[in-house]
């Protein structure tokens, strides 16, 4: 029987500096990793721990994939992968979760809307719209950090300023004189007029508790449909496997139900933003 | 079902010493007043107390320890399937009914827990009637009843001169084939006998808690209740120690660390509590209940919503250790039938 609790090695091929609190982990695993967006994956150091992350690269890349991690004060895990040196081994276990129906995406327009560190997850979203881009009928990226110097995957972004397949804008909190983009909270740049057939659209979000929030009511003044509004949610977790029972949201395992929701499956939940 | 059969009690100490020749044997013994779950010695064994209620220490303690190493690495990606069966005599319903409940989270669908599936699988679990209910028993408000109903490979019911047993399983059945022993059909006087002790504990138990009876379910009360002010007017009283969770023989919460050991590292799981504020603590800092009454609501969302959605059982036995082990004496019997009044304010 295999053993659920033990960990995969994965060299480390890469670390890329995002910020100054996150940084990009690319990981080869001895055991390629077959995930979809949206599923997520444990990622830690040998012999100090293991936290939840959300995919961040493209579930066409069979053969690595890449975590954002973010670091967290007290956080003994996340402050060792953050000092990780390619090179060295880090150990994973997943994928865990449910994933973004692309399938069902397919032939319509996608609304992605990221905040903050829970662009990872809709970086692994995007990329996979943009792999079979003729697929979908139109690509819509809304993306806010606190800060210019906050973002994440800021080449990526830029890229995404001119490929013709997208229609990207992006916010920040707080500008500095280089920021050329909007100031204000990422629902200041969500409009109707983003969409034009928005019965059939879909929206797909990740962010802090606070943005989705705010970011509901106005997907809904928009016009999208509760069952094609999804979100990747985060809880607590410790063992993904719907067992050790932190992520309960409702009648939900978090990690094992989702981290993606519908929003008509989480709206009879009070706490489901809490 | 196979026919219930009579076994003398001498015969059943000596199917006892037979399963304690080859497999350890656990059962309940008073030891400095309290009843705990006590390995037999082969050389002498103890006669099990099969009488009265279920011991200190819930059954889970069997197959989901406290702390336990659940994987050593790099290298081991494989469960290791070394240790061997146990025997229990005389779990109380309230017991059986948690290892159901406990199957749901570790075993229900995959990946299923290696540990709990393997402990599962070679445990022998002989129930036991209950003789005597504490005041803190409440089976019957849950539509049990204070006698094995299911999840026993055997069950034993004290009358007589000896033991009426029912056989749950195929391995229950195997287990009864001692060399001397006698196994007969168990009589209709005899049958008479354990049946008229059952309906007698029954009605004590259910007499005991007529107070707590509420006109609708304890599902739809917590279902329906998540903004009732029962959950505040706890709040302060309940002392967040978590007692009730640690000796409740249907919670299952845990967390993973790792440590290293040597040339290799482990992964250690432990029992978590939600009662505990650091639970729901995200990477970010985001604590999901970070007020007392909503940790306070959970273990009753858990239990009484959660449970019944996803697994169509609540997960509560009325075993009633939480209320004995309540520092603030708060009686979950209380606390539900408060849910109701609330409701109709």
């Amino acid at each position: 029987m295999i053993n659920p609790y033990a960990p995969v090695e994965a060299k480390i091929l890469d670390v890329i500096d995002e910020n100054s609190a996150i940084k990009t982990l690319v990981l080869k695993p001895e055991v390629p990793l077959v995930f979809e967006p949206g599923q997520f994956v444990m990622v830690g150091m040998p012999g100090v721990g293991e936290s939840p992350f959300g995919v961040s690269s493209s579930c066409f890349d069979r053969e690595t994939f890449d975590v954002s991690v973010q670091i967290q004060p007290r956080g003994k895990n996340t402050t060792a992968l953050h000092q990780a040196r390619p090179g060295q081994t880090a150990l994973v276990r997943g994928p865990f979760g449910n994933q973004y129906p692309m399938d069902h995406f397919k032939g319509r327009e996608v609304y992605v809307v990221g905040g903050g560190v829970g662009m990872a997850p809709m970086r692994a979203v995007l990329l996979a719209l943009l792999h079979e881009s003729d697929q979908y009928k139109r690509i819509v990226l809304r993306y806010g950090a606190r800060n210019p110097e906050l973002r994440m995957y800021k080449e990526l972004c830029l890229s995404w300023e001119t490929d013709p397949r997208m229609d990207v804008v992006y916010t920040v909190d707080v500008a500095d004189s280089s920021w050329r983009h909007n100031v204000g909270v990422v629902t200041t740049i969500m409009k109707p007029e983003d969409i034009a057939d928005v019965p059939n659209a879909v929206a797909v979000g990740c962010g802090p508790p606070i943005m989705l929030r705010f970011m509901v009511p106005l997907l809904l003044k928009i016009g999208f449909k509760p069952e094609h509004m999804y979100f990747s949610m985060e809880k607590n977790m410790s063992c993904g496997m719907g067992m050790c029972g932190h992520c309960r949201i409702g009648t939900y395992y978090v990690c094992k139900d989702g981290p993606v929701f519908t929003y008509d499956q989480i709206v009879s939940f009070p706490d489901a933003w809490t | 079902m196979m026919v219930p059969v009579f076994v003398s009690s001498s015969d059943f100490a000596r199917i006892l010493a037979a399963w304690a020749g080859d497999r350890p044997v656990y059962a309940p013994i008073t030891r400095a007043g309290y009843r705990h779950w006590i390995r037999l010695s082969p050389e002498s064994v103890t006669t099990p107390e099969l009488d009265g209620i279920r011991a200190v220490e819930p059954l889970k303690t069997f197959y989901f320890k406290i702390r336990e190493t659940v994987a050593t690495y790099p290298g081991d990606t494989k469960f290791l399937d070394d240790e061997p069966g146990f025997v229990l005599v005389g779990a109380k319903n309230c017991d059986l009914r948690s290892l159901e409940c406990l199957d749901q989270a570790f075993a229900a669908s995959e990946p299923r827990d290696p540990f709990w599936v393997s402990r599962r699988e070679k445990a022998l679990v002989v129930g036991a009637d209950c003789s005597e209910p504490a005041s803190t028993c409440f089976c019957t408000l849950l539509g049990m009843a204070p006698y094995p109903q299911s999840c026993f490979d055997l069950a034993v019911a004290a009358i007589a001169g000896g033991l009426v047993i029912e056989v749950g399983s195929e391995k229950g059945q195997k287990a009864l084939d001692v060399e001397g022993v006698t196994v007969s059909p168990a009589t209709d006087v005899q049958l008479g006998e354990r049946d008229q002790n059952r309906l007698l504990v029954r009605n004590a138990v259910e007499e005991q808690n007529r107070e707590f009876e509420t006109a609708r379910p304890f599902t739809e009360l917590v279902a329906s209740g998540f903004d009732s002010s029962t959950w505040t007017q706890y709040v302060g009283r309940c002392r967040e120690d978590a007692a009730c969770l640690a000796i409740c023989p249907t919670c299952h919460c845990f967390v993973l660390f790792d440590q290293s050991a040597g040339e290799s590292n482990e992964r250690i799981r432990v029992w978590d509590f939600c009662y505990l504020r650091g639970y729901t603590r995200c990477g970010g800092g985001h604590t999901a209940r970070a007020t007392g009454s909503d940790r306070f609501k959970n273990k009753y969302v858990k239990k009484f919503e959660f449970y019944p959605a996803k697994f169509d059982m609540v997960a509560c036995t009325g075993c009633g250790r939480c209320i004995e082990a309540c520092l603030a004496k708060i009686d979950m019997r209380q606390v539900l039938h408060d849910l109701e009044e609330s409701r109709s304010d």
